[in-house]
């Protein structure tokens, strides 16, 4: 049976394949896709964490997809202009590849020109390859002659020469010319480090933006329909740019000459300056570029959406699902409530209901009798024997976290056990018109995922459950590759535990499921480590988090009920610091959200980061954020970043120790 | 233009293949056990050596091996020279193990300087302990000096885990400390990529699944191709090296691509990796990453120096590991013939 | 996650990318019924272990042996031919040229005649090249080259070499070379033929040493077994061998104390217990029956 998610690194897929399994994300759809953005706009810089999907994106936007897509389609020439709002120049900054132009004996200037003229050679390639695939697909707008006349005006801008063969009017001879330009950038770069003296030589040398604005402005003189269009060139994973490199094309951003323009995808922090060539001038927001966040256009509703229309699509595709009718992921993963789980832990099974109340059965077990102990400790007026009469009062056979959450009302201490008898009975008996239901209702209701870790504490080994198509979008992050990965360990795990039996029951069970979040949360967190310069340190920060915020979860008064972040004023942090927060951040480790404000009016904005959610079952805590604790202090990260083991034992546990003298949940 | 020739000799035949004398003996130091073995065979066979040429690594020499830590580096290089026998004639290099180009250029001006002719000179070349970027390049000076013929030696190692195949041991990296640095060209093996082809990359499959993964994830080719080791030194290193990339093969199916090349047998690999080429080379761009064993890896190369528009993409470690295996076992000849063009 | 948990991730990982997803969970806990409780060893633990060590070569691999086997005979000749002084790019082209004089044969009525078919398939090999007896042997026949898949005591070669002998064939081809090449090769059954008759030329892709039988000193197998504990593991899966498939296989065929499995085939020189059908045994991976191919049908 073929995992329908096998594949899940969409950096790795052929074009036939993007296409084939392209879902496009709701708004950014109208966003970026339909161009409108793009031509009023300036350049823009396109964010995103590690596998929310933004190559796919970037890669779909390219003029090679997009023409091969309305070929597919049958779109005729007439309505594929008319829909064209731009043609998208596709290029990834592949790592290797640019750091190439560095060292081997030869100076910073000469690699620089070296690479800008290769980055003219590379794009003017792209755009006549573009022509060519018009060509192809028969969607370029002009006749024979039109043809001959814009080869011929592109040689002699490009060459400043005529070719002398009529066979030579193609646009395979220019792209040869072209390549025979790029082979002597490589060769020249393989040869150097056996050169004493190595030394660039070239009958072409490209200055920047000769091509890259020239070009197209030549294509849009020979072909009419190509008027209005903008030339997009995609660069993708900018990040992997040096810093010299992202000089020259920040350099070519500022000066954007229409009808070109930039759409740059990048990580998080992978932006190194924003710096031009010209030491005077540097690119401004709004004015020079804009910038769009993955995670800010594509919102939790249409997150939601957007995975399930993925993976839909990827069951639609798959034999196996396909015969046997089974296309609902949401179906397949279901849907468990914290009630639901609840009584697993207490009952042993998932049951939607009690066969029988048997309360002398129910005292027995152990999270009622901690609420026995408990009472008992902090009312002298209950005795044992008649303890049983008022816990009657304060459970609910059917739903043990009522139980939880009156545990932790006793525990706080500050309402009597009567009013709390009471109010539990009048929840339980849903009078809605008393005043107190309300909340009481909306104190259960905001934290039933809390009250399940503290009632799981009761019952060791048991473990808390992660499954669900919620709680997998939950774990997942915003970024749809951990989504597609938690979708593919449960599905293998599926074929290998129960046999398959996913084609014939039509879901997978939940132990399937928790089982598939833990190894892929292990397998998250062990790869942290590889991530480049400070992967180490990265790690031993996540396993301090870890600890500290799966300590607050043992908290018997639940304080701070699902804590998965911090906060820090990151202008007290030292440089290194930073430094190793914006990688973690680039890695989609941690994940920054909105700042936070200070605790007093002009305090500073505090930045806020959170745990990406796929750890949650590796340190068992909540795939959701909640509670505050305190402030981290720039020493205390220090520490716990570069500290040794025996610092950064005593800074986690003074971390963990701490207890908040916060407001407590009223009642009344 | 370059046609390469080559085949493997079991190591005790080799006196029937080699000459009695042998003008230029090349090693490098390393404090795995196997690393005087190709030397010592060659004594015991009673080949003589005119002179050998040594690269001393200052991460070796510096590198404490001691059990209480005493030895210096002046120690170091005595031990070194005492296990290759060295004589006043004898050179030694000293350059940075992390960093090929210091090598090259040693061995490049010292070639320059006393082997003008060095395509006449006979030349024995010992890679056991050597790291993949030395030789690459060392190879590929040897090809552009025009040299006709040359013999490696390679001895295996014992082992690369201690103990059997299970799930403890296979998550274990026994022979990498510290991080790697983000893949990249070796040098001068940059190939001649062509922007309008897509990127296929073959990857030698070696234990570490997690530079694999770097390496696919810095190409972010079309196609991937996995070749491994098969048959490899010990018939479970061929399930082990798949667990151990198996977050790789499934990422994007590309199980269904893996091919195989003997773990020992450099022609072999050379002639698989010639048979992808042959099959994708007006698609893809080739990049190749070696991460196996090194006998594959020089398969590589000797594809590579034949085929000069495809790359190697390799993670430079960021530091050096003294014991990436344990023990030996055989020493294999390869005896490789250069047809310039 | 607790121990067991590991292991059967390991399996469930091993099953996809290596046994061709052909185990599932279930099949190894009805596998693992089947051993009954010892006192002196935990049999649970025994048999996970054993089949964690178990080697499994799929079609795959089965097929690249083949060409690796091939490839294996290839160099020998060009040795032989260096060694005279010829170029490597000379021998290469000599041998290419002494292929069509090759004749190989295949032991027919056993997994050698499939086999031979899938040698002759992968390594591209003319039909001509391929006799289904020794008696096709001609005067002029310069080279027989005898496949098979895996060689465990080596008591077939010698049988086979022994009808050679008897058919006549030395003496009416005196100069005829003769080679067994085979895919997988155990180190006693090298050892065994090669002093049972010093000039047979043994080729073959893989050797297993002695590390590789299950219960041995140095086992691969179980290397975390202390003596004591490896002779009561013996003595159970002797027991059951025995009860399965009689003394002679009670450990597989002659003692072999093998856990391989091919695609096509368990050989029986794997502990019985592996593959043992009989007497209500559920085998986790099963021995298929023979299958006949004539060389003509293909």
């Amino acid at each position: 049976m073929i995992n329908p998610f096998a594949g899940f690194n969409a950096n790795l897929m052929e074009d036939d394949d993007i296409i084939k399994y392209w879902i496009t994300p709701g708004p950014l759809s109208d966003l970026i896709l339909s161009g409108s953005e793009l031509i009023s706009s300036p350049p823009i810089l396109f964010m995103g964490g590690r596998g929310c999907g933004k190559t796919m994106i970037l890669k779909y936007m390219s003029n090679e997809i997009q023409i091969k897509k309305s070929g597919f389609d049958g779109i005729k020439k007439d309505e594929f202009l008319g829909n064209l709002h731009f043609i998208g120049i596709y290029y990834r900054f592949d790592g290797p590849s640019l750091s190439i132009f560095q060292k081997r004996g030869i100076s910073e200037i000469e690699w620089e020109t070296i690479f800008r003229h290769y980055l003219e050679i590379v794009i003017c390639k792209k755009y006549i390859q573009m022509l060519e695939n018009l060509k192809l697909y028969d969607y370029l707008d002009i006749d024979d002659t039109g043809n001959k006349k814009l080869i011929r005006d592109l040689e002699k801008y490009i060459f400043d020469s005529y070719p002398l063969e009529t066979e030579n009017d193609t646009f395979e001879y220019l792209i040869e010319k072209l390549e025979s330009l790029s082979k002597k950038v490589f060769k020249f770069i393989n040869n150097a480090p056996f050169s004493k003296n190595p030394k660039f030589e070239s009958d072409f040398i490209f200055s920047s933006g000769s091509l890259i604005f020239g070009v197209p402005a030549i294509i849009e003189n020979n072909i009419p329909s190509f008027k209005q269009k903008k030339f997009v060139i995609l660069l993708d994973e900018y990040e992997n740019a040096s810093k010299q490199q992202q000089l020259i094309i920040n350099t070519l951003i500022k000066h954007v000459q229409p009808p070109v323009t930039f759409l740059i995808g990048s990580r998080f922090f992978g932006i190194k300056t924003f710096d031009t060539m010209n030491k005077d001038e540097f690119l401004m927001e709004d004015a020079d570029y804009r910038t769009i966040s993955f995670e800010d256009v594509v919102t939790d509703s249409d997150y939601l959406q957007f995975i399930q229309d993925i993976a839909n699509k990827r069951l639609e595709k798959t034999e196996d699902f396909r015969n046997h009718e089974i296309f609902n992921i949401e179906k397949i993963l279901g849907y468990f409530s914290p009630e639901d789980e609840a009584r697993k832990i207490v009952y042993g099974k998932w049951t939607k209901e009690i066969d029988r109340h048997d309360f002398e059965k129910y005292k027995q077990k152990k999270h009622v009798h901690k609420m026995r102990e408990v009472l008992l400790q902090k009312t002298k007026k209950i005795k044992y024997e008649n303890s049983d009469d008022v816990i009657k009062n304060l459970v609910c056979e059917d739903n043990p976290l009522i139980d939880m959450l009156n545990l932790v009302l006793i525990t706080r201490g500050k309402y009597s056990i009567e009013e709390l008898q009471q109010v539990t009975q009048l929840y339980l008996k849903n009078e809605k018109n008393d005043p107190r239901y309300k909340p009481y209702d909306q104190l259960y209701d905001k934290n039933k995922l809390a009250l399940i870790f503290k009632l799981i504490s009761y019952y060791p080994p048991t473990q808390k459950e992660y499954g669900g198509f919620r709680v997998f979008s939950m774990l997942s992050s915003g970024l749809i590759r951990n989504f597609i990965e938690l979708c593919y360990q449960s599905f293998k795990n599926d074929f290998f535990y129960t046999s398959g039996s996913i084609l014939q029951k039509k879901y997978i069970d939940f132990e399937m499921q928790t089982k598939s979040a833990n190894i892929r949360s292990e397998k998250f967190f062990k790869t942290i480590e590889n991530i480049p310069e400070y992967g180490n340190e990265i790690k031993s920060l996540v396993q301090s988090l870890g600890a500290i915020y799966s300590s607050w979860y043992s908290d018997p008064r639940i304080s701070e009920p699902e804590i998965t972040y911090f906060y820090v004023d990151k202008t007290t942090l030292s440089p290194k610091v930073k430094d190793v927060l914006d990688k973690a951040v680039q890695w989609s480790v941690l994940q920054q959200k909105e700042s936070m404000k200070g605790k007093t009016p002009g305090d500073p904005l505090l930045d806020v980061y959170v745990l990406n959610h796929i750890l949650a079952p590796k340190f068992s805590i909540s795939y959701r954020s909640r509670g505050r604790i305190p402030q981290f202090m720039a020493e205390d990260l220090e520490i716990l970043i570069f500290g040794n083991n025996t610092q950064k034992s005593q800074i986690t546990t003074k971390l963990m120790r701490i207890s908040l003298d916060t407001q407590q949940m009223h009642l009344f | 233009m370059v046609k390469i020739y080559g085949i493997s000799i079991e190591g005790e035949l080799i006196n029937d293949y080699l000459p009695q004398d042998i003008d230029i003996f090349i090693s490098s130091i390393g404090w795995e056990e196997r690393c005087p073995v190709g030397w010592n065979l060659l004594k015991t066979n009673g080949i003589k050596v005119k002179r050998k040429i040594v690269f001393f690594y200052d991460e070796v020499i510096n590198r404490r091996e001691s059990f209480d830590g005493s030895d210096t580096r002046e120690q170091n290089i005595a031990h070194f020279k005492s296990i290759f026998d060295f004589t006043d004639s004898d050179i030694s290099l000293f350059v940075e193990m992390l960093d090929e180009s210091t090598g090259l250029r040693s061995f490049n001006d010292l070639i320059e300087k006393e082997y003008d002719d060095i395509d006449q000179f006979s030349i024995i070349f010992d890679f056991s302990v050597m790291v993949k970027p030395y030789f690459f390049i060392l190879l590929k000076l040897m090809n552009n000096k025009k040299i006709r013929k040359i013999y490696l030696l390679y001895t295996e190692p014992k082992t690369y885990v201690v103990k059997k195949l299970n799930f403890e041991h296979l998550k274990e990296a026994y022979f990498t400390r510290g991080n790697y640095t983000p893949p990249r060209d070796m040098l001068s093996f940059s190939g001649c990529q062509n922007c309008l082809k897509e990127d296929a990359l073959v990857i030698l499959l070696g234990f570490e699944g997690q530079r694999a993964k770097e390496v696919t994830n810095e190409i972010n080719p079309e196609v991937t191709i996995p070749i491994n080791g098969f048959p490899s030194y010990r018939p479970e290193f061929k399930d082990i090296s798949l667990l151990l990339n198996d977050e790789i093969l499934k990422e994007s199916q590309i199980v269904k691509n893996l091919q195989y090349a003997p773990s020992n047998n450099p022609f072999e690999t050379k002639h698989e990796i010639s048979l992808i080429y042959k099959e994708r080379k007006n698609r893809y761009n080739i990049s190749l990453a070696p991460l196996g064993p090194k006998p594959m890896a020089l398969g590589c190369c000797l594809f590579v120096l034949e085929n000069p528009e495809c790359r190697v993409v390799y993670p430079y470690p960021m530091e050096y590991n003294s014991k990436s295996s344990l023990g030996y076992e055989k020493t294999w000849l390869y005896i490789i013939e250069f047809d310039h063009e | 996650m607790i121990e067991e948990e590991k292991i059967f991730q390991y399996f469930s990982d091993i099953n996809e990318t290596i046994w061709e997803n052909s185990i599932s969970k279930q099949d190894i806990e009805d596998w693992i019924k089947n051993f009954k409780p010892q006192k002196l060893i935990n049999v649970r633990k025994l048999a996970l272990d054993l089949l964690m060590g178990f080697i499994y070569y799929n079609e795959d691999e089965i097929h690249f042996l083949c060409k690796h086997a091939f490839s294996e005979y290839k160099r020998q000749k060009i040795k032989e031919e260096i060694k005279k002084g010829l170029s490597i790019k000379d021998a290469e082209i000599l041998f290419h040229d002494s292929v069509s004089q090759i004749k190989f044969i295949g032991k027919n009525g056993d997994s050698s005649g499939y086999f031979s078919y899938l040698f002759r398939q992968i390594n591209g090999l003319p039909l001509e090249n391929f006799i289904s007896s020794i008696e096709e042997i001609r005067s002029d026949t310069s080279t027989l080259i005898i496949v098979d898949d895996f060689i465990g005591t080596g008591d077939t070669v010698i049988n086979f070499n022994n009808s050679l002998e008897k058919s006549g064939v030395f003496k009416k081809n005196p100069k005829i070379q003769v080679y067994y090449l085979s895919l997988i090769v155990t180190e006693s059954g090298l050892t065994k033929i090669q002093s049972s008759n010093p000039k047979c030329k043994l080729i073959y892709s893989e050797l297993l040493s002695q590390d590789y039988k299950a219960f041995s000193e140095k086992s691969s197998v179980l290397p975390d077994y202390q003596m004591e504990e490896r002779k009561h593991a013996k003595i159970v899966c002797k027991k059951i061998g025995e009860f399965l498939e009689g003394e002679m296989y009670s450990l597989g065929y002659k003692n072999s104390e093998l856990l391989i499995g091919l695609h096509h085939n368990i050989p029986n020189n794997t502990l019985p217990i592996i593959w043992s059908e009989k007497k209500e045994w559920v085998p986790i991976f099963r021995r298929k029956k023979k299958i006949y191919y004539s060389v003509d049908s293909v």
